[in-house]
């Protein structure tokens, strides 16, 4: 990489391919482990969290990602105004 | 104890056959009585890479079929005396490869004495390369630093996680290292390529060898010499490397650097 890289700064293609590979593998891991739990882990929780507060349903993510050799489950609910228990 | 190792890839043209050829003879070279084993029934090419085309007479199917016995279808490789090579068939087709025959095979040839079996797996992820797997006890996983290349390396880890022997049997896990070919420090320096330590990180293998990018390794398959022989040059330390490697020596990855570019190219690139 050149100085004038450095101020300059081109979209690195390996960057690029990286950041693909990283989401392909991640989901074709969890296709062939039988793994691929992440839609019903997405709806049980769905329908856990709706069950005790008044959260939107679109309001809650769930993602499965891989980084080193740890897999990192993220959930990420918004609550909504005026607190989590539900009327 | 002997060792079945399987050197595979799920990509072809990544050099798996290289690999093993170099491997199988860098072994050999260093006093281990190595056997190679060429599973690419129908596409036969190792024999090419070793230089030993011609005193073929018999293959690996033929010994399957009974057609003729291991001891005459092992070809004496003619670099290194502890190294024995068994070609794969021109004529048959992949379906030879029967399980209970290459189980037969490898126990012979454990018989015999040799303390390492490689396994040079055909591309692709049909019968052919699922046999070369299946009973390996370590695997050489060959990747390029390029996108397709690294997915078919992962989905080849998948297989050999779920249809070795060793996975079916729930022995202890089949050991997989990285190998990767083709590399280019300057361009993975730029940007331009995957740098080693992403498709490490990327395939969650340690690296076992790191093969620069090498206009010798061409050269060398002109001549029926594997690359590792050509001494000195970059190519054969990396193989020589990934031997000793693999063989318990502790050797820092080189050629992971770009060769210092004088400096108003550092500046301005190019």
């Amino acid at each position: 990489m050149s100085l004038i890289d450095v101020f300059f700064r081109k979209k690195r293609s390996a960057v690029v391919a990286k950041e693909r590979l990283s989401i392909i593998l991640a989901h074709e891991r969890a296709q062939r482990s039988g793994k691929d739990f992440i839609s019903a882990l997405k709806e049980e929780l769905i329908a856990v969290i709706c069950k005790y507060t008044a959260v939107d349903k679109d309001a809650l993510q769930v993602t499965l990602d891989r980084r080193d050799s740890i897999d990192v489950l993220k959930v990420d609910v918004v609550l909504p105004e005026g607190g989590l228990r539900r009327g | 104890m002997t060792k079945v190792v399987v050197v595979t890839s799920g990509k072809g043209g990544v050099g798996k056959t290289t690999t093993s050829a170099s491997f199988a003879t860098g072994l050999a070279k260093r006093g281990r009585k190595t056997a190679v084993i060429d599973f690419d029934i129908g596409l036969r090419n190792l024999d090419l890479i070793l230089g030993c085309e011609r005193r073929v007479v018999y293959d690996f199917v033929n010994v399957i079929q009974g057609d003729a016995k291991l001891s005459q279808a092992l070809v004496r490789d003619k670099h290194s005396e502890n190294l024995s090579i068994l070609a794969a068939s021109q004529t048959k087709d992949k379906e030879s490869l029967k399980e209970d025959g290459v189980k037969a095979v490898l126990d012979e040839l454990k018989d015999m004495g040799f303390e390492f079996i490689i396994c040079d797996s055909p591309a692709g992820i049909e019968s052919g390369a699922l046999m070369a797997l299946r009973f390996a006890d370590e695997a050489l996983v060959v990747t390029n630093p390029e996108v397709s290349a690294v997915r078919d390396a992962d989905r080849m880890l998948g297989l050999i996680e779920a249809k070795s022997m060793r996975a079916e049997q729930g022995l202890d896990r089949v050991k997989e290292h990285l190998v990767i070919t083709r590399y280019a420090p300057q361009r993975a320096d730029k940007g331009e390529m995957l740098a080693h330590t992403d498709v490490a990180e990327l395939l969650s293998l340690s690296i076992l060898g790191l093969i620069p990018e090498s206009e010798q390794v061409l050269d060398c398959s002109n001549q029926g010499l594997p690359v590792i022989l050509a001494n000195g040059s970059p190519v054969a330390l990396a193989y020589d490397d990934m031997v000793a490697r693999f063989l318990g020596e502790d050797r820092p990855l080189r050629f992971i650097q770009p060769e210092s570019a004088p400096l108003w190219k550092r500046l301005f690139g190019g």
